[in-house]
């Protein structure tokens, strides 16, 4: 026997028993270890969950008088706040001297009004005074141009007689040229008493149109003046705003709120005038709590009008709360507005809430944890972790199973039947990155 | 001119020489080629052993290639061997099981028997010697089913004991060491039954080391074989944690072809320590045998 070849022999057994040792060790280090579970029959529950404002409810103003001094402001935005709860207080005596400086405009105005009434009443006289002489002028006028027509009248009709008279024989003695020269004299005055008399008619009526217009112009409206109305309109307004002064006086000069509500805004400062706009803003009781929350567009599907809503506050829970409003936004998520006609006084305006809404799916046969399913380019699969004998004695292998994603929420995924059974163990979670055909150790069954 | 024709017959003998040489070392690189193989081929990875043997493995068209020394050498294969294939060491330690339990069967009923055959004279002795041989020239398949019917009865199947039985019944050992037992001489025997030996002291003390020699070489020829069978492992063993190294090939999956290749060399080791160990004693054994047949 040769020595050395028998001693490396044993040395070669020696080596084996380590190796098989390490191998064995290797082995159970690097075999991926995977949870399982067999699918089951399950209901997939969709919970929707979001963070989510409390909103305003109905908003209305908090006015007072502008230009007066604000002294102190006793509350901030989203304080709840009761009927008659001083919000500020104006300075006093600003609001004094902002009285009198009105009470002064308002003389002002008043005795405007006065002398505008007198004025009036003067130029009234003077105008009926101009209308009587206007009417005087035009009927003297209508006199002169009947003088004037008659007296014209009459001499053309002596121009014509004369005329006639001496056509009838009045030439007697006169030569034809002498005769001939007294006719043409005759005609030539005839002709001159006649453009006279049409001269008259013509200045007459000149001058009875002269007094028309001036007569027409005595009787017109005159000057238009709305001043006293305007300083009516102004008194009357200064007097609305000396009355609210004065009721602002009578309080003490403090804005307090008229009804109930949260104070959704505060627009006045400390040290500065109040301006013609609200003084605050605050949100009514009524109506109940209006939260909005945005959710994305994965969970979009599962929401719709009406469903209930869960609202979570400081460990406190409100399930009677539901879905009113749904707008869709760009990116495809969904604007949710919850409503509930109670907890007005417990989620405040501006306050966050956590909404949850839950839904509930149809029983699927077959369901698996989320964990189990792949994707891998257009393919989902599981894992199926299945025994087999092999040297090493009865082991689990992984086998890939194609499946169909019926429905999901984050825990569970519903998968059409037939591709898995009940006995399946379906690998849900290893600690290494699997493969089909690989061998894995189970963690628990 | 003498001397020309010495010096001409000296060259020509050792033309001869080295003719006969080549032609030796030619159909020796033929025998020692799949060793070869399995060295290089087991520091190769994959993607080269495939390309050398993609016409083999996906039947492509032209021959499979193959060079002297890897391309890309690495220790993959051997690592993967060593410290990731615990299911290689369960199986050669499988093996050894079987080897161990057929040889040790083999040294307490095969080496007594061969003894009896060879040194005593009883009737019917002729018939069983021929009966022996005849069994020994049977192939397993002939045995096959009577043994599983018998193993199967006596509710051995799927254990080791379905290989190791009748592989300690084995005829190859009882003949080879009969050979060697029935050349121990009488006188020798007769001088220490004369100095008051028994027949139980002759065989451990006389017979056993004058035998020695048989008793090796059969042993090692038994293991050679042992390590190898293939056929009564799939016969007899259901349960594949049973399966000897001799299965492991069929075992590996396809592509792994580097894989493979380390694990036989690594299965190799074994029997070429103890041929080595022992090649004198199965020189002499083989030639015992085939001479004495």
């Amino acid at each position: 026997m040769n020595k050395f070849w028998a001693k490396g022999f044993l040395i070669l057994l020696g080596v084996m028993v380590f190796f098989t040792i390490v191998s064995r060790a290797a082995d159970s280090f690097l075999v991926a270890q995977v949870s399982v579970e067999n699918c089951s029959s399950k209901k997939i529950e969709h919970i929707v969950s979001a963070e989510a404002l409390v909103g305003k409810n109905i908003e209305f103003p908090v006015i007072t008088e502008a230009g007066l001094l604000v002294k102190a402001v006793y509350v901030q935005e989203g304080e709840l706040v009761e009927q008659g709860t001083v919000l500020a207080e104006v300075d006093l005596e600003q609001l004094a001297e902002v009285t009198g400086d009105l009470q002064d405009e308002i003389r002002v105005l008043q005795l405007q009004n006065e002398a505008a009434e007198q004025n009036r009443a003067l130029a009234q006289e003077e105008k009926e005074k101009q209308r009587k002489r206007a009417q005087e002028d035009y009927d003297k006028a209508l006199k002169n141009q009947e003088e004037d027509l008659r007296r014209a009248d009459e001499e053309l009709q002596q121009a014509e007689r004369a005329i006639d008279e001496f056509t009838a024989g009045g030439a007697g003695a006169m030569t034809q040229e002498e005769a001939a020269a007294k006719k043409a004299e005759l005609w030539q005055a005839y002709f001159a008493k006649k453009q006279a008399y049409e001269e008259t008619e013509e200045n007459a009526k000149e001058a009875v149109t002269a007094a028309e217009r001036a007569l027409e112009d005595a009787n017109g409206a005159g000057t238009a003046d709305n001043s006293k109305e305007i300083n009516a309109v102004s008194i009357a307004q200064k007097e609305r705003a000396l009355r609210a002064y004065e009721q602002m006086a009578e309080c003490g000069g403090k804005i307090t709120a008229d009804t109930s509500g949260t104070v959704t805004g505060v627009l006045v400062q400390t040290g500065q005038k109040t301006a013609d706009t609200a003084a605050f803003t605050m949100a009514s009781m009524e109506g109940g709590a209006r939260l909005l929350a945005e959710i994305s567009k994965a969970d979009a599907c599962y929401v719709e009008l009406g469903d209930s809503v869960a609202v979570k506050k400081n460990g406190t829970e409100y399930d009677d709360f539901a879905v009113t409003g749904m707008k869709q936004r760009e990116d495809g998520g969904m604007e949710l507005t919850v409503s509930s006609e109670e907890h007005a006084e417990s989620l405040l305006p501006g306050e966050s809430a956590e909404i949850r809404i839950t839904k509930q799916s149809e029983v699927y046969n077959t369901a698996v944890p989320l964990t189990a399913v792949h994707t891998e380019q257009n393919s989902t699969y599981v894992y199926v972790a299945e025994q087999k004998d092999t040297v090493l004695g009865k082991q689990y292998f992984t086998r890939k199973v194609e499946v169909k994603v019926l429905e999901k929420n984050s825990s569970y995924a519903a998968l059409e039947d037939g591709a898995l059974s009940s006995e399946n163990l379906i690998v849900t979670d290893s600690d290494t990155y699997l493969q089909a055909g690989d061998r894995v150790r189970l963690l628990e069954q | 001119m003498r001397y020309s024709r010495r010096e001409d017959g000296k060259l020509q003998r050792q033309r001869g020489k080295i003719v006969r040489v080549g032609i030796l070392v030619f159909f020796a690189a033929f025998t020692v080629s799949p060793l070869f193989f399995l060295v290089t081929g087991s520091l190769m990875g994959n993607g080269e052993l495939q390309e050398y043997l993609s016409p083999v493995f996906s039947g492509q068209e032209g021959y499979a290639v193959w060079r002297l020394f890897p391309l890309y050498p690495t220790l993959k294969n051997v690592v993967e061997v060593l410290f990731d294939s615990p299911e290689f060491f369960h199986m050669f330690w499988n093996t050894m099981k079987l080897t161990a339990g057929i040889l040790l069967g083999q040294v307490f009923l095969a080496v007594p028997a061969a003894w009896g055959l060879a040194r005593y004279s009883f009737f019917g002795k002729k018939l069983i010697y021929r009966l022996y041989i005849l069994l020994m020239m049977m192939p397993f398949q002939v045995m096959m089913l009577s043994e599983y019917l018998v193993l199967e009865k006596i509710g051995l199947n799927n254990t080791l004991w379905a290989v190791i039985l009748p592989g300690v019944f084995s005829t190859f050992s009882v003949f080879l060491m009969y050979r060697f037992f029935a050349e121990v001489p009488e006188e020798i025997l007769e001088a220490a039954r004369v100095d008051g030996a028994g027949e139980g002291r002759l065989f451990l003390l006389v017979g056993a080391p004058i035998g020695k020699t048989g008793i090796v070489s059969a042993l090692l020829l038994q293991f050679l074989e042992c390590f190898s069978m293939i056929e009564q492992p799939i016969a007899f063993l259901k349960d594949k944690t049973l399966y000897p190294l001799s299965l492991y090939l069929p075992e590996i999956e396809m592509g792994r072809t580097g894989f493979a290749l380390c694990a036989s060399l690594f299965a190799l080791l074994p029997p070429l320590f103890l041929f080595m160990a022992g090649s004198d004693y199965l020189a002499r054994g083989i030639a015992a045998g085939a001479v004495k047949a």
